[in-house]
């Protein structure tokens, strides 16, 4: 066991001094794909990646997820990144897509935006879409001033690497009814990709913008969402990542909620080999509300975690937490929710609920909520339950004559609409979409 | 149409139906009376096939097929139909939706085609107008946020759209209300044909007063201790079960 752990931090460690080189000599001599303002960022990210390191194997919060087939993939890929996006067939990732009516969508191929595939980002009054590789000084300006305040190593990684991304600002007062399509797209090439998007929600705004990942292939990707809702704000975020089996996908959002503001997050894991996603949400101002939703779904060998944060620090903030997950075979899943309530926060209302389905005896979960609770004045509930398919149901079913393979799709189907009939309100488009997107992974995993 | 032959059931080790012997004809409606604990929750259960009994002796033929070789979904497929004495809450599953797809696999296992869309939301608002529910029941979940006697009543409904050849209904009449008990007689009655058999498990006459049975059974430890016209039940509840539990212990 020891040595094992000697022997993740030494790979960890063998992987970042490769991707020091890889950044050395970009350094010298930049790819022409990257845009000059992105440079000092990138080098003093760099340094921050470099002295903090991949997380150790002893770093609680790396306890049931090791990160070093992520070191190893980035440092093998970072090194030939063919950041020049060739390949013409990305577009048949496309054609599945859900038809969500109206919807701007904007495609990243490896990393770099694709106009072609891309709806044609049209002036408007209000809503601002930038691709970081065509932003103008103030633009730039603006984008680097999102920048979370306190990277972690994966933010700090994404950083030193970026190449492209996509800012979205939303003016005061506006409000957006078309859903905005971020997909994010690799191709199957040996690419790390850092997607990068920054969201910032002016005062009394509206938007709703979709995070979307897809892949084929060992793909690896490390993803940073910045979103900043200003006061009277209200942001429906989706993150629907249904990368490849096969994939490593890491992703962190970063999200500041002010004053009157609404945040509603729904992330829904249906890939990924190894998946990672670290959701931290400050609510800075009275009043400010964060609902957070999420789903993943799967099976094998694979593993996916859910690290939340939510930072009261103001008074009368409300945050509420409801995260499923479905696993079967050997499958593993983490859900780590941290509500930290800071002195002040008073009249809190934290409320986080974690439920699993189990559908096999060596699929395994490890839930853990953490409070952290610095004011008397709060209401805080949380709970997590773990169970099987309910043989009452099961029964109920098939003695209308539903097929034993078919009631067990169907109660795990049921299981995930809570969490989708969240989208559906939105959009019912996306809802089917997810349904069916489900539908086709069922078999596999009931 | 059913056949009990000396039926030996138990649960967790447990002995409840002692060699129970029953025979329902074509088109007949047979009820079954009898104590709490008697079994006829485990008759009905037996007869759907639900995990967690076993057979210990005896034989079940339903309409000349072997009843407890089958999984419960061909049971159904077959023709018979269970009415829950407890019904439970399905969430995030859709009652029309459960409808369709119980139709569609009966139908493929006849090897017949898929039911026409069109159609089949046809039968299920004339069956739930029959049932007097609200529309907006049909698009729910299964029985969610359903209230007692709502859930029998959509048992009775489902079983409306199913059409089975044997309806088993267990304690279908307790919890309603007057007017419920009425609708739910009618929706049986509607059903009555001479093709449909019904076991209807009641602890009271009152439901009988709607629905003529063509026997009566009283049903006490494991096993029918006596079997009569309709007139037996109107004897039971003038005078309870005493008599007939004494009446076979003598005999
Ligand atoms: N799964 C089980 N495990 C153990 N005992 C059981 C099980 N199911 C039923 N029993 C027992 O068998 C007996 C018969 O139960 P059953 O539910 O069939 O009675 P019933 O005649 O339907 O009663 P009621 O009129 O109260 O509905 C009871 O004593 C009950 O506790
Ligand atoms: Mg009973």
């Amino acid at each position: 066991m020891k040595k094992n752990i000697q022997d993740r931090d030494t790979r960890s460690a063998a992987a970042l001094t490769t991707i020091e080189a890889v950044f050395k000599k970009l350094q010298a001599e930049p790819a022409a794909d990257i845009p000059a303002w992105l440079q000092p960022t990138r080098e003093k990210a760099f340094a921050n990646f470099r002295e903090t390191g991949f997380p150790r194997a002893k770093d609680e919060d790396w306890k049931y997820t090791n990160l070093t087939s992520f070191a190893e993939r980035s440092a093998a890929y970072l090194s030939n990144q063919p950041l020049a996006a060739t390949n013409k067939t990305a577009g048949n990732f496309l054609t599945d897509l859900p038809e969500t009516e109206n919807e701007i969508r904007i495609v990243f191929v490896n990393g770099l935006h694709r106009p072609d595939l891309s709806t044609a980002i049209k002036p408007d009054s209000g809503l601002k879409l930038t691709p970081y590789s065509t932003a103008d000084s103030s633009t730039s300006e603006e984008i680097l001033h999102q920048q979370p305040a306190d990277p972690n190593v994966l933010i700090a990684l994404n950083t030193a690497f970026l190449a492209d991304g996509l800012a979205v600002q939303v003016a005061n007062d506006k409000k957006v009814e078309t859903p905005i399509h971020v997909v994010f797209i690799s191709d199957g090439q040996p690419c790390a990709t850092q997607p990068r998007l920054s969201i910032d929600i002016g005062f009394n705004a509206h938007a709703f913008v979709i995070q979307h990942h897809i892949s084929t292939g060992e793909s690896l990707t490390n993803a940073v969402t910045s979103i900043n809702c200003a006061e009277q704000s209200q942001l429906l975020f989706v993150r629907l990542q249904n990368e490849s089996d096969e994939s490593i996908h890491v992703a962190n959002q970063v999200v500041r909620v002010a004053t009157d503001s609404l945040f509603t997050s729904i992330g829904i894991d249906f890939g990924g080999q190894l998946a990672r996603n670290d959701l931290a949400v400050d609510l800075c101002g009275e009043q400010a509300r964060a609902n957070l939703y999420g789903l993943f779904m799967i099976n094998g060998q694979r593993h996916v975690d859910n690290h939340l944060q939510i930072d009261h620090h103001a008074a009368h903030t409300t945050s509420q937490e409801n995260y499923r997950g479905i696993l079967s075979d050997t499958a593993r899943g983490v859900f780590n929710g941290k509500i930290i309530v800071h002195a002040g926060a008073d009249g809190t209302d934290a409320q986080m609920s974690n439920r699993n389905l189990l559908l096999s005896e060596r699929a395994e979960i490890n839930t853990k909520p953490e409070l952290e609770i610095y004011t008397d004045d709060i209401k805080c509930a949380h709970g997590a339950t773990t169970g099987q398919l309910d043989m009452h149901a099961m029964f109920y079913l098939r003695a209308r004559g539903i097929p034993e393979a078919s009631a067990r799709m169907m109660l795990v189907s049921a299981f995930a609409q809570e969490i989708i009939d969240h989208l559906r309100s939105a959009t019912p488009a996306l809802a089917d979409y997810l349904n069916l997107q489900m539908n086709k992974q069922l078999p596999d995993i009931a | 149409m059913l056949n009990i032959d000396n039926l030996h059931a138990t649960a967790a080790d447990t002995k409840i139906l002692k060699g129970l012997n029953l025979s329902i004809g074509t088109g007949e409606v047979h009820a079954i009376m009898g104590p709490n604990g008697s079994g006829k929750s485990t008759l009905a259960h037996v007869l759907a096939g639900r995990d967690g009994y076993e057979v210990t002796d005896g034989s079940v033929t339903f309409l000349d097929s072997e009843l407890l070789d089958m999984l419960p979904e061909e049971r159904a497929w077959h023709g018979i139909f269970l009415g829950f004495q407890y019904p439970i809450e399905i969430p995030g599953v859709n009652n029309t939706y459960l409808l369709k797809a119980a139709l569609n696999a009966r139908q493929k296992f006849h090897g017949e085609p898929e039911i026409d869309a069109a159609q089949f939301l046809r039968v299920i608002k004339d069956k739930a107008r029959l049932m007097q529910m609200e529309q907006s029941f049909l698009n729910r979940s299964v029985n969610e946020g359903f209230s007692g006697g709502e859930k029998k009543r959509n048992e009775i409904f489902q079983m409306a759209v199913l059409e089975p050849r044997l309806a088993i209904l267990d304690e279908t009449d307790s919890g309603l209300d007057i007017d419920a008990l009425k609708i739910v007689a009618a929706g049986i009655n509607a059903l009555r044909s001479e093709d449909r058999s019904f076991l209807i498990v009641t602890h009271y006459q009152r439901l009988l007063d709607y629905i003529e049975p063509d026997v009566v059974h009283v049903l006490a430890g494991g096993q029918i201790i006596k079997s009569g016209d309709k007139s037996l039940a109107l004897e039971l509840e003038a005078r309870g079960y005493d008599w007939v539990l004494e009446e076979t212990s003598s005999a």
